[in-house]
């Protein structure tokens, strides 16, 4: 009972320990943990990728794909297609898709789909996605696969998937008279990329969001017209904030299959690809299972393609041991860029919401935007036979699961397309940021502790006349306990206010946090009206002015809501909660998605350590301190971090710009980028914008509250 | 004027939060609904009993069937109510731990001049005076109020509600000294939830120093008063089941053989998915006897004197190990935890304690939805929490009672703590 007894007659020596170790001891937890995350790039700690579910199978069957013949048609077809009928439309060829789908016996529908866009003046896009239905001849339809390629016009400025198509169509064709297939799989082919893909599903699974209420839990027990008052009438006053309606209609399916236990995503543009690129992260950085990973990889080396997974290269096996590790860090920290946002980065990622295990494939030529990888040239370029192997190989051993995936991992980062860290090996990162926010404050907690100790230590000096001289050994606990066990009342009055200032302030700034979240469309409103501004460009700015009206409004809010002078025990307390809060949020939030977690803990965890409760008085220095704490804070305010980060990327994308157009452009993306998270977040269900309103901002303004604040000291 | 508008705006929260979208994911948490209190379930078997179909004959409903009878009276005349009622319920409850805190504190003062010759010179200072208590009885009635986890607990509307609000009225009737009441209260209560049957050793030791005389008289006339009241309301609610015994088996045998393994805070279902069917017995037996009956013959011997920090204590152990336990317990001990304010100097885990709670409360929900929706984590990662949780409880409540032991120890012996000349380390045995 080591923990539980009394580690009093310690707890002196501990305490000045802490107080004396505690900066270094926070800077060391900071260090280790950068250092941590750089080691898991290394070979020696990470671990070989390997299957866990052993059902897969995965490779043991005989190739039988014989439909290059076939795909090269429908590939020249498609085209044919797209050329003469939709050369200047960005709409889908459905009749076409239709009716080649329905030559190959599938069953076949289409589901149309509304969005009412969110913000701006209610324009409304509608689409149509295609989608064929292979009856597995094993089963009765309880299971099903999909395979899905999204429709890209060729005006769109992105790579086609005209290849995708075709191989998907070729596949169908060679699939369906196969006696093997135990579950169903279904061709979909999906408009406005994810848009037609998030509709879609939400249509399979019957997403609805009106929620239950109490009155209508009461079943048949609520009759509307009861009589005496009327309590639901008064409900709907209390109503005024739940007016939240759906933007997205997915419309209804009338074909379906089982549950879906994998999805692939192809994004091929031509047959003559160097390379396959596995892309894997999901809504809110959500990932695949790692089996799933691991199959795609493997059988794409089976069957002879090319595959890469970021910076690493499956072509590009070195030995020296230095460059691996590099590699694996530019991978890991190319997986975590790709996951900070939490947009998904093919059709893939929308699956994983609903449970479903998907991956996308994207073919890559030599020469493609994403960057050349090295010696791509001297590669074998893949064609239809191969990517048809690999595609069937893939089916057919998922097609063997007796169960969803379950086994292997669903928490990892990949350091190479062999090498993957699991959550326990990544963790300790970040709970080592969080200890160093801890550690601060408990030393903060012992501080004030030992504050209170003094100023009535001398008051019981004064009153015991006795030899009550306190020894060396006497501990600070119980000098401490004297202070509260002997406060004068009006003491009391002001401890008793000060927990429901703290507590008002708290909430209050929460509650300006969570406006904050709710006001872009109130922005987009205002600027469509007054300023005929689009909605990106009002948003923009009105956030800006939302926030300098916070950095002035929020440090002046202790004060309005107090009478008395603020204490710098109060303060400190303030500050402990806010370490604890943002301890919490980092962990939660790296539950869901580690690298955001991640990151959040790396910007503020800086700050956290610096900030403290400022005193007045003091030299020049202090004052130049202050200053640079304010303008590290200042520069750690989210839509700034989200503004320098865009104007950074921008100047690595275009080097040669000069500063004030490097500046515009940033700016721009900025924009976007904000505008892109807002309309995420209100038809994906992407919670990054309302993780940085209504928790990181909240958080960003106590710290602001608490630098701007300078306690007197001397009264 | 600030007191009323503490519970104005406590009642107020409480009733808005009732009529939000969010009601339904409130109500249907598995921290703040279990299979034992959730309103589903409630609306459920009073729905099968006003269809006369015995609601204890399936595995949905497992209340006692008096409160069958009450909800079902109360939602065929006036379910319009029910929101208002759940709250003013609930804010009676603050109001009774109000009260009883009141009558507590005064015990303390009582005692504390009692003893006042035994106390050593030098701690003199660390003896309680009367602006202390009185504000310890303040904070005992906000932190009820504005518990993040009673309000939750409220706004679920579950029927620890009125666990709570029995409880608080069985301890208020002890503090006060009425017996029958105390004792009609608690046995209500336990026939409700089966565990503050602990309850009466407090409140028999309580009642009989409330009411001064023979102690032993008074042991026997509460303990005796109880068991009158428990076997009457085990036999109206045989009355109100057709004179049928059946439903002991769906609540009190529900409650101590766990067949409902839904994942909650507590601790018992993960070990019992794990388990080999054929040791469940013994495990049950374990774990019940551990929630049961395993804490209270020690502590009533070391705090016989101190009945209201055994109260305490027993309801907060119960809470822990409790095969169903909810939020709503937690928030409901945690208010009794102010009046033990002049103990927080001596307690040495606060900070842990503090940080673990909400980082557990926070991280719950989170590997929660994980495991739920998301498919990704799974039951260890929700256990694991859980499992954090109860460790902060406990410690909290080991560290309460050795800070008691502390204070103790120090008002007999002064400050200074040496033993021959030399600092001396207290441990707790």
């Amino acid at each position: 009972m080591g923990l539980l007894s009394d580690p009093e007659y310690g707890s002196v020596k501990w305490v000045r320990l802490l107080n004396r170790i505690h900066g270094p001891l926070c800077l060391l937890c900071y260090a280790g943990a950068l250092v941590w995350f750089l080691m898991l790039g290394n070979k020696e700690f990470n671990n070989e990728t390997y299957f866990s579910e052993n059902a897969l199978l995965p490779g043991l069957v005989t190739n039988e794909f014989n439909a290059e013949q076939s795909s090269r048609q429908f590939y020249n077809e498609f085209l044919q297609e797209l050329e003469d009928k939709y050369y200047d439309t960005d709409e889908m060829p459905v009749p076409w898709l239709v009716a080649k789908m329905s030559q190959l016996h599938l069953e076949v529908y289409t589901h149309n789909f509304t969005l009412n866009y969110p913000l701006g003046q209610g324009q409304i896009y509608k689409g149509t996605n295609v989608y064929g239905i292979l009856r597995a001849p094993r089963t009765s339809s309880l299971e099903a696969l999909v395979v899905t390629a999204p429709y890209r016009s060729i005006s769109s400025h992105q790579k086609g998937t005209a290849a995708g198509i075709a191989l998907m169509l070729a596949f169908a064709q060679f699939a369906r008279p196969q006696k093997y297939w135990a579950k169903d799989i279904i061709f979909l082919v999906t408009e406005h990329e994810q848009l037609g893909m998030q509709a879609w599903l939400e249509a399979y699974h019957g997403l609805q969001s009106d929620a239950e209420t109490f009155y209508t839990s009461l079943g048949s027990f609520w009759k509307p017209d009861t009589p005496a008052f009327d309590f639901g009438r008064v409900g709907d006053v209390f109503n005024w904030g739940g007016g939240h309606q759906k933007c997205l209609d997915p419309g209804k399916l009338k074909g379906r299959s089982g549950s879906i236990q994998a999805a692939i995503n192809l994004e091929f543009h031509a047959p003559k690809i160097k390379y396959i690129e596995v892309k894997v992260e999901g809504l809110n950085g959500q990932l695949p299972n790692l089996d799933l990973v691991n199959l795609v990889h493997k059988l794409c080396v089976k069957s002879g393609i090319h595959h890469s997974y970021k910076n690493s290269y499956s072509w590009m096996r070195t030995r020296n041991k230095m460059d691996e590790w590099t590699n694996g860090i530019w991978t890991m920290l190319g997986m975590v860029s790709a996951q900070i946002a939490g947009v998904p980065n093919g059709n893939h990622g929308l699956f994983h919401r609903f449970g479903i295990e998907a991956v996308t494939l994207e073919g890559r030529d030599a020469n493609d935007p994403a960057g050349i990888p090295p010696k791509v040239n001297a590669l074998t370029t893949a064609n239809f036979y191969r990517l048809g192997v690999a595609l069937e190989s893939i089916l057919r051993s998922l097609n063997n699961l007796l169960e969803r995936f379950h086994q292997s991992y669903f928490f990892y980062l990949l350091a190479a397309t062999n090498r993957f860290i699991s959550i326990g090996q990544y963790m300790p990162s970040l709970c080592l940021l969080c200890v160093a926010i801890l550690v601060r404050a408990l030393s903060m907690w012992v501080n004030i502790q030992q504050d209170g100790d003094e100023e009535p230590e001398k008051s019981v000096k004064r009153k015991t006349s006795d030899a009550c001289v306190p020894g060396e050994h006497e501990s600070e606990e119980r000098s401490e306990e004297k202070v509260k066990t002997i406060p004068k009342g009006r003491k009391i009055e002001e401890s008793n206010m000060s927990i429901v200032n703290i507590g008002a302030n708290y909430l209050l700034v929460h509650l300006l946090g969570y406006v904050v979240m709710n006001s872009p469309m109130v922005f987009s409103k205002i600027g469509a009206t007054y300023y005929n501004q689009p909605s990106e460009v009002s948003v923009f700015y009105g956030l800006i002015v939302a926030s300098v009206f916070l950095i002035f409004l929020t440090p002046l809010m202790p004060r309005l809501l107090r009478t008395g002078r603020m204490t710098h025990e109060e303060l400190s307390l303030v500050n402990i909660l806010l370490l604890i809060e943002l301890a919490t949020v980092c962990l939660s939030v790296g539950m869901h998605n580690f690298p955001l977690g991640l990151v959040i803990a790396v910007l503020y965890t800086p700050l956290a350590l610096v900030v403290g409760v400022e005193t007045t008085g003091g030299g020049k220095r202090r004052v130049i301190t202050i200053f640079l704490k304010r303008v590290l804070c200042l520069l750690l305010h989210p839509l700034c971090i989200v503004t320098v980060g865009m104007v950074t990327y921008s100047r690595v994308l275009f080097p040669e710009e000069n500063l004030l157009s490097m500046a515009g452009r940033g700016r721009d993306a900025a924009m976007q980028a904000i505008m892109f998270s807002i309309v995420d977040s209100l038809i994906y269900g992407n919670w990054l914008y309302n993780v940085a309103t209504a928790v990181i901002l909240p958080i960003w303004i106590i710290f602001w509250q608490i630098l701007c604040i300078r306690i007197d000291d001397t009264v | 004027m600030a007191v009323i508008l503490k519970y104005l705006i406590a009642g107020l929260v409480r009733y808005w939060l009732i009529h939000i979208d969010y009601w339904q994911t409130i109500a249907n948490r598995v921290e703040i609904a279990t299979p034992l209190n959730s309103w589903k379930r409630l609306i459920e078997g009073v729905y099968l009993y006003g269809h006369n179909i015995n609601p204890y004959e399936g595995d949905s409903f497992h209340e006692s069937p008096i409160m069958l009878v009450l909800f079902y009276y109360l939602m065929k005349r006036i379910p319009f109510i029910l929101p208002a009622l759940f709250t003013v319920l609930d804010l009676l409850t603050a109001y009774l731990l109000y009260r009883t805190s009141k009558a507590f504190i005064n015990m303390f003062k009582d005692s504390q001049d009692k003893k006042l010759e035994e106390v050593s010179e030098e701690s003199k200072n660390m003896l309680l005076n009367d602006s202390q208590l009185k504000e310890a009885s303040e904070y005992v009635l906000s932190v009820y109020l504005f518990n993040p986890y009673s309000v939750l607990n409220c706004v679920a509307m579950t029927t620890t509600v009125i666990q709570n609000l029995l409880v608080a009225a069985s301890l208020w009737g002890a503090s006060t000294g009425h017996r029958i009441l105390a004792c009609v209260f608690v046995a209500f209560a336990t026939h409700q939830a089966l565990y503050p049957v602990l309850l009466i050793v407090p409140i028999a030791i309580l009642l009989a120093e409330v009411n001064k005389g023979c102690h032993k008289c008074s042991y026997i006339k509460t303990l005796l008063v109880f068991v009158l009241c428990w076997g009457f309301l085990i036999y109206i609610s045989a009355y109100i089941m057709d004179g049928s015994y059946e439903y002991v088996y769906d609540t009190y045998g529900f409650i101590l053989t766990v067949p409902d393994l839904k994942p909650n805070i507590g601790l018992f279902w993960y070990f019992f998915t794990e388990m080999f069917e054929h040791f469940r017995l013994l495990f049950v037996c374990a774990f019940q006897i551990n929630a049961l009956a395993l804490y209270v013959i020690p502590l009533t011997l070391r705090f016989k004197k101190e009945p209201v920090l055994l109260a305490t204590v027993l309801v907060a152990l119960s809470t822990i190990f409790r095969s169903y336990p909810c939020i709503g317990d937690v928030g409901f001990y945690m208010a009794l935890l102010p009046m033990w304010k002049h103990l927080f100097t001596f307690m040495q885990q606060k900070f842990i304690v503090g940080c673990a709670f909400i980082i557990t409360s926070a991280l719950g929900p989170t590997v929660w939805h994980l495991w739920i929706y998301s498919g990704s984590a799974n039951a260890n990662f929700f256990f694991g929490v859980t499992l954090s949780f109860a460790t902060a409880q406990i410690f909290l409540i080991t560290d309460l009672l050795f800070a008691y032991i502390k204070r103790e120890f120090t008002l007999k012996h002064g400050t200074s703590r040496q033993v021959d000349g030399k600092p001396a380390k207290l441990v707790l045995r």
